[in-house]
């Protein structure tokens, strides 16, 4: 090996991206299993209509915590087979499977944050809501129920609660479910470019869609940055969707929990990603 | 009609295990597709832009090839079938018109994963994790409704994605036996599952549909 000391810079280099890797893939995996948790406490069960009924007619805030518990649930879905995509080695896969929890996650934070920590914009969730509801029955029945139909289905609703008519609501627009995410928007948008519409250059690098490298350091890297990221934001999620299971806690106290916890994993996922660069920053 | 024809909506029963065979002979065309062009094989800067492509729905296919077919597998195959047809629907109008279907240009693939159920399982949002399993969510369906939806989806990728694996073995020079083999797991496939089957399906899952809204 002292005979070749640029090989030996290599391999070094590669052991430490390896080890950021396999660092942040079990921190996944440790926050998928958490997600699960948080999933169960929220007291709605995924999948059980009688659930569902409940949730709308007998739990307070159940609408809103069967809401969460959904996302939760696709999340977790989404979250185990980018593991597996990992896991596989398939950077394409992981990125296919990485936009759905991206969505989800957005927004669990976006109708959480609104509706408990600025309640003054609850409205606005009541909105998006309402949106997402035409936008799914008009795609759903292809167009049998029309837009003017539904709009008028949610005014009746609405009336029954003595509120004010919705006023013009459009379908949601998928870069509004990810906005609310630090670097959201660009992170579908190379998501979708590079990997899920398949427009991203083949010739290129694999973090631009690529099918040319194999097994380089920044093979190893494009894995470990892609989980990273969706390791903070699985994280968010998870602290969103835990402030929704019933306590006895304050909110306040509720809310000094989830972010310490939250800070644990982002200190965490800091400490692999310094050590890599700072290894690789030393070999270059 | 061939043995394997469904007769009525009861033959769904074994739905799922023509999700297995599909998936299966998905498998086989990758195997065949990597010994025509391994992976490590250097491509060079001016080869056309669909064998690049080809690559990139080998690699969701193989993914796809390592689920088992059981409870949401609907959900984590949707993405990888949807990258899948995004490329077959720009591959497919490379191919020589001696090899494409009479009659079918791109937009079959892309017309579903842009407008279709994929996209419904690929852009969550809560009301639509409402709806039935079959459908995009996960309230309570009939198991034939969700593995009727992923034979049609599997049939279809293994359509564009077979006859493009033929086009590239003939396009590289490959030999008569290696694309014989191509043809021989496509001959397998419309043994599991007939035109008419699919036909039924899609007839059926239509029915499903009206019934729902």
């Amino acid at each position: 090996m002292a005979d070749n000391p640029r090989q030996e810079t290599e391999n070094t280099s590669m052991n430490e991206v390896k080890s950021y890797r396999t660092g942040i893939a079990d921190l996944l995996a440790i926050q998928v299993n958490d997600a699960n948790t948080i999933e169960h406490k929220l007291g709605v069960v995924v999948g059980d209509e009688a659930s569902a009924r409940a949730a709308f007619e007998d739990i307070p805030f159940g609408p809103f915590r069967l809401h969460c518990a959904l996302l939760l649930h696709k999340a977790i879905i989404h979250a185990k087979a980018v593991c597996h995509a990992n896991d596989s080695n398939s950077l394409h896969s992981l990125a296919v499977q990485m936009r759905p929890i991206l969505e989800c996650a957005g927004q669990i934070k976006h109708v959480t944050h609104n509706l408990l920590i600025e309640p003054e914009h609850a409205r606005g969730v009541m909105d998006f809501l309402d949106r997402d509801y035409l936008g799914t029955f008009v795609r759903a029945t292809k167009g049998q129920k029309s837009h003017k139909h539904l709009l008028d289905e949610i005014t009746d609703i609405r009336s029954e609660f003595g509120e004010d008519p919705p006023g013009k609501l459009r379908k949601i627009k998928q870069v509004e479910k990810v906005v609310v995410l630090e670097g959201g928007k660009n992170w579908c948008d190379h998501l979708s470019e590079g990997f899920c519409h398949g427009d991203g250059d083949w010739q290129g690098l694999s973090w631009q869609g690529g099918v040319v490298s194999t097994n380089t350091v920044v093979d190893e890297f494009t894995f470990a940055g892609h989980m990273d990221y969706l390791v903070e934001q699985v994280a968010i999620m998870n602290s969103y969707a835990a402030l929704q299971i019933p306590s006895t806690k304050t909110l306040g106290e509720r809310t000094e929990i989830v972010l310490k916890q939250l800070q644990k994993v982002r200190s965490t996922a800091m400490t692999l990603r310094d050590a890599a660069v700072d290894r690789l920053k030393e070999h270059s | 009609m061939s043995k394997s024809t469904l007769q009525s909506v009861s033959d769904i029963g074994d739905m799922r295990a023509r999700c297995e065979q599909i998936r299966d002979l998905l498998t086989e065309l990758v195997d065949v597709h990597l010994e025509i062009d391994p992976p490590d094989r250097i491509m060079e800067a001016d080869e056309p832009d669909w064998i690049g492509r080809l690559r990139k729905i080998c690699i969701h296919v193989r993914a796809i090839g390592r689920w088992e077919i059981a409870v949401d597998v609907e959900h984590v195959i949707a993405p990888e079938i949807r990258a899948a047809y995004m490329q077959i629907s720009v591959v497919w109008m490379c191919l020589p018109p001696e090899l494409r279907l009479e009659g079918t240009d791109g937009t079959r693939w892309h017309d579903e994963a842009r407008n279709g159920l994929l996209a419904t399982y690929d852009h969550p949002t809560a009301q639509g994790l409402m709806l039935p399993a079959g459908r995009g969510g996960f309230s309570p369906d009939e198991n034939w409704v969700v593995y009727a939806q992923v034979v049609s989806w599997l049939v279809e990728l293994a359509l564009g994605y077979g006859y493009a694996v033929v086009h590239l073995s003939q396009f590289l020079g490959r030999g008569v036996d290696i694309e014989s083999r191509v043809i021989q797991v496509m001959h397998r496939l419309t043994e599991t599952i007939t035109r008419e089957d699919i036909n039924k399906i899609v007839d059926m899952l239509k029915g499903e549909l009206l019934d729902e809204s």
